[in-house]
């Protein structure tokens, strides 16, 4: 066909041809210009400006009100480890990762599994899900009277031992970054244990069926059919919690607003004092430098990883 | 052993005993998942009876008792209605969340429709651009954006915190809604621009109305974000007339802490009522917007 | 080309739902909240002389206000009136250029008799005067006079033995002796500084400029001292977030705070004068000279405000005045210094008696003394002692505060 109408049109008339074909593909790209403008023009002055800023700024002498026209160097970086609230800030932001991911999907696996065969399942779901509508800054004010010395917590524990109980779980280094992340466990859980659900249904009924009549036990089939058809979920979920467990602000800033070491919680949190409340600019775009570095080295690696998960599977 | 798997009577038998099972199984996890059921809404039901309780009350009495009345409600609210200017900061949020949401998720539609139905040179690479916007932690963006925003004078403009919350909110929706619009057959639109229809015309009467869910779900999940904001507002915009519902939750529990739990908690309730009922109404796109996360 | 039309008028739409602009005459911004009502009295009272309306903005708590006026100035976008802090706070103000020299005021007020060269100098930096004055207070320390009298104390006491001895008194009669808040991100510092200038007043100074280390001597004896307080039971919970509460409900005896503080214990239903009453700190022995804390907080005036309406210049004139004075008296209680106001209280009055006839050696306040970068970090090391108050605790913290102060004024 295409060989035959070719015969047909002179090279004259192809040539023509071609040329009305590349203006209206250059009409259409000014057109496209137009459509993508806005979008490219916020992110471009509102997010990517602010970035390289953001890494320019690490690199300068600025606190307070001077130094901003004046290079550090690598000064900002190496004072990082000079100090002491960075590495505690450190070492809680990886706390906070790994709590951020494994309890979560633990509490879910296992309330999606749970759920799936019993009565009312719609309702628990719904039930389970309600904290995520509530906005975390709601959640943290809650639960900061929930552990509260004269609190939920404490009150239902002088109830069940019957001595009176009033320990500070939001003002003791040992139990804050717990108890935060339980908090946390509390609000993610049910979107969790949603889309584990929604996981599990895909798995097609088959392969199951046939190694439950071969005799395998629950564990077995979890373990060697169901675990790894529902990876992709699990590393979907993970990848949420992780950029979640890196970032997490205000669960920490609204519960642990009467701690004074609430400044080492995380790195979110410590960036935020030096640069907002010491004045320490540049010092603070360091330490959200290094922040950045890390979540997007380990949100690659983990893409990576689900790449070649999905790539398995198929 | 062998196994026909044609014969009906066996497998009907096997239905019949695996259903068994699961009710059998499903009885006797009712009663763990009950406990754990109750243990994790206990903090709703804390907070369900605070907001009736006076701080009298609230002093005197064990967290988890009943309230005397639910009269004090009324009283809960107008305090915290009225202490941290709650009013004024659920107006601005309002409004922050409904015109970001309707103008982000607006310009990352435009942008999709530019890149996936139009001619574009280096779509690819407009693409990554915007994409890139969503690899950064917030954190990166405080220090400049504040700065920036004093010299340009934006700084406690309620102006100034909307183009934030529209640039934050436009990368997420273009990325989803770039896969919705290439699921879209291309007929479409060739069929109306063959009838002579504008690209505009094709984007807001052809490619819009077909991908209307996503749409949907993208501005609740948009509103929702703005709408819980915390962090950005406390740093642009934490001036009594701008700044947003979270800042003055926050800013309720932490100045005015001689305040009882009782109004705190009551204005937690209050900063959830519109997304709780955005939820309720409009569920169904909710559930799909937490799927659209997850592709 | 209706495209662009399209978002041209999505973004007016934007525009003009903004439009309630927030444009005012002048602002002056301020982390007292508590004093709204007394600075806004006393910026009518000033501004109406210039014909000028002054419109007072709260920013809390203090740590935030602190960030919003740094990037106000580095982004050159300061207000026309704004609270800030003497001392060092001040100076690394003055070095920015944007609050104005006020001698003239000064000079005026002095020969008007309203306040003392001495007092200039609580806000001068370089012996230039860049504030006038909102809040000059005594730090002394407050009791309960029912508690003192249940628990048989006749007199207040003069020296640290006797302290100790009537804090021992008040524990036996059921009070709490001494209230030991922790909130507001800065109440920490209150018993450290204390502690340090009561055993040695110069390396307090010390430890300000960087000559004195954090985990020197000095502090060692007074995290040691702090410490057996605590031990004895001494200090009411730090959990609780209302400062003033144990104070105000009878919990505890003692509080020391600055005398700004009067005014809020008699909105709570105490009298001063007759529930409450003061006395000055004693220093932890008798050969150590008594010291007292003088808390002076001024509002600076931008000089680009002041260069682009003269007029204002009356408007600070009548901020120094009596009138402006005692409508911030009448209002808060608070004593701005002015030698014509009457003091807004009893017990104000009998603080500056009692100073008068005393005589201590006057210092700064640490937080206005310390430099600001490090502030917040070094009261978070002195609260993390306060809710664990053990020798490890202390060492721990001496630790963290050298390292920052060290680090600190390495790279100065």
């Amino acid at each position: 066909m295409i060989a035959t109408a070719s015969a047909l049109l002179s090279p004259q008339v192809l040539k023509e041809a071609r040329q009305r074909e590349r203006r209206v593909a250059w009409q259409q790209t000014r057109i496209a210009w137009l459509f993508i403008a806005p979008a490219v023009l916020m992110v471009t002055l509102f997010l990517l400006t602010p970035v390289v800023f953001n890494v320019i700024l690490s690199f300068t002498k600025w606190q307070k009100f001077t130094g901003l026209d004046q290079f550090a160097g690598f000064n900002n970086y190496a004072r990082l480890f000079r100090l002491p609230y960075f590495s505690e800030a450190l070492a809680n932001t990886a706390v906070w990762v790994v709590g951020a991911v494994v309890f979560p999907l633990a509490v879910g696996l296992g309330l999606a599994l749970l759920l799936r065969n019993i009565p009312f399942q719609e309702t628990f779901k719904s039930l389970f899900f309600l904290p995520r509508v509530l906005a975390p800054t709601a959640v943290a004010a809650i639960w900061y009277y929930v552990y509260a010395p004269r609190g939920v917590l404490n009150s239902a524990v002088s109830g069940i031992t019957g001595t009176p109980f009033d320990f500070g779980w939001l003002y003791d280094p040992a139990t804050i970054t717990g108890s935060v992340i339980v908090t946390f466990v509390w609000q993610t859980v049910g979107i969790t244990m949603v889309l584990l659900l929604l996981g599990l249904a895909a798995i097609p009924k088959d392969p199951i069926e046939a190694a439950r009549v071969d005799g395998a036990s629950n564990f077995q089939i979890f373990r060697h059919i169901v675990w790894p058809l529902l990876l992709p979920t699990v590393l979907v979920v993970t990848i949420l919690n992780v950029a979640a467990g890196f970032t997490t602000f205000d669960l920490l800033w609204v519960m642990a607003t009467s701690f004074p070491g609430k400044r080492t919680l995380s790195l979110a949190v410590y960036m935020y004092y030096e640069s907002f409340s010491n004045g320490a600019w540049a010092y603070g775009s360091a330490v959200a430098v290094v922040l950045g570095a890390m979540v997007i080295t380990v949100s690659a690696l983990l893409a990576v990883v689900q790449a070649r998960v999905s790539k398995n599977i198929r | 052993m062998a196994v026909d798997i044609t014969d009906k009577a066996f497998i009907s038998g096997l239905i019949a005993k695996e259903k068994r099972t699961q009710r059998q199984g499903g009885r006797w996890l009712v009663l763990p998942i009950l406990a754990l059921t109750i243990a994790y809404l206990t903090p709703l039901y804390y907070l369900f009876v605070t907001i009736f309780k006076t701080s009298e009350e609230y002093a005197k009495k064990g967290v988890l008792e009943l309230p005397d009345s639910l009269a004090p409600l009324a009283d809960n609210v107008v305090q915290a209605w009225t202490i941290a200017n709650l009013g004024q900061a659920a107006m601005n949020s309002f409004s922050y969340a409904l015109v970001g949401a309707v103008l982000s998720v607006s310009f990352a539609a435009a942008a999709a429709y530019g890149m996936t139905r139009l001619h574009l040179l280096g779509s690819n690479g407009w693409f990554m651009l915007i994409f890139t916007g969503t690899l950064f932690p917030f954190q990166m963006y405080l220090v400049p954006l504040l700065f920036g925003y004093q010299r340009l004078g934006l700084v406690n403009t309620w102006f100034g915190m909307l183009l934030v919350y529209v640039a934050i909110c436009i990368p997420f929706p273009l990325l989803v809604l770039r896969n919705s619009f290439s699921s879209i057959t291309r007929e479409v639109d060739e069929a109306a621009r063959i009838e002579g229809a504008s690209e505009w015309r094709v984007f807001t009467s052809m490619i819009v109305p077909n991908a209307m869910g996503p749409l949907i779900a993208l501005f609740l999940l948009q509103f929702t974000f703005i709408w819980n904001d915390l962090l950005f507002s406390s740093i642009l915009a934490n001036g009594i007339e701008v700044r947003s519902i979270m800042v003055a939750l926050q800013s309720l529990q932490g100045t005015y802490s001689t305040l009882g739990p009782n109004v705190v908690i009551t204005a937690t309730l209050i900063s959830s009522i519109p997304t709780v009922l955005l939820f309720i109404a409009l569920r169904k796109y909710f559930m799909a917007g937490l799927q659209l996360g997850t592709k | 080309m209706s495209l662009l039309r399209t978002f041209t008028a999505a973004g007016l739409a934007a525009v003009l739902s903004a439009g309630t602009a927030y444009a005012q005459d002048l602002i002056l911004n301020s982390d007292k909240t508590e004093w709204n009502p007394g600075i806004t009295a006393m910026m009518d009272a000033a501004g109406t002389a210039a014909g000028v309306k002054v419109t007072v903005q709260d920013i809390t708590p203090t740590d935030k206000y602190q960030a919003y006026m740094q990037t106000s100035i580095a982004g050159n976008n300061a207000p026309a009136f704004f609270t800030w802090w003497n001392g060092q706070q001040l100076s690394d103000l003055v070095a920015t250029g944007i609050p104005a020299d006020l001698s003239a005021n000064w000079d005026a007020a002095i020969a008007n008799g309203d306040y003392s060269e001495a007092q200039r100098e609580l806000v001068s930096v370089d012996g230039k005067p860049y504030g006038v004055l909102l809040n000059v207070a005594n730090w002394v320390v407050f009791y309960n006079t029912a508690a003192f009298e249940k628990a048989g104390i006749a007199a207040p006491p003069t020296t640290w033995e006797e302290l100790m001895a009537d804090a021992d008194k008040l524990k036996a009669a059921g009070y709490t002796p001494f209230n030991g808040p922790t909130s507001g991100g800065w109440m920490p510092f209150i018993w450290f500084s204390q502690l340090v200038l009561g055993g040695d007043p110069d390396a307090f100074v010390g430890l300000t400029d960087g000559t004195v280390p954090y985990d020197g001597p000095a502090v060692q004896n007074a995290f040691k001292v702090w410490g057996e307080m605590y031990a004895k039971g001494y200090f009411t919970d730090p959990r609780e977030q209302d400062d003033q509460k144990f104070f105000v409900d009878g919990t505890a005896a003692m509080y020391l705070i600055g005398d700004w503080h009067s005014g809020s214990f008699a909105e709570a239903g105490m009298e001063p004068g007759k529930d409450f009453k003061t006395f000055l700190m004693p220093s932890l022995s008798p050969d150590v000279q008594q010291s007292v804390i003088v808390e002076a907080s001024p509002i600076v005036v931008s000089k680009a405000a002041l260069d682009a309406n003269p007029e204002l210049a009356k408007a600070v004139q009548s901020m120094m005045g009596v009138d402006a004075s005692n409508a911030l008296g009448t209002k808060i209680q608070v004593y701005n210094g002015n030698l014509k106001a009457a003091a807004p209280n009893a017990t104000i009055q009998a603080n500056k008696d009692m100073v008068a006839a005393a005589k201590p050696r006057a210092l700064v306040r640490w937080w206005e003394a310390v430099p600001s970068q490090i502030q917040g970090d070094l009261v978070a090391a002195m609260g993390a002692f306060m809710f664990n108050p053990t020798p490890e605790q202390a060492a721990e913290s001496m630790k963290t505060m050298q390292t920052i102060n060290a680090d600190y004024w390495a790279s100065k």
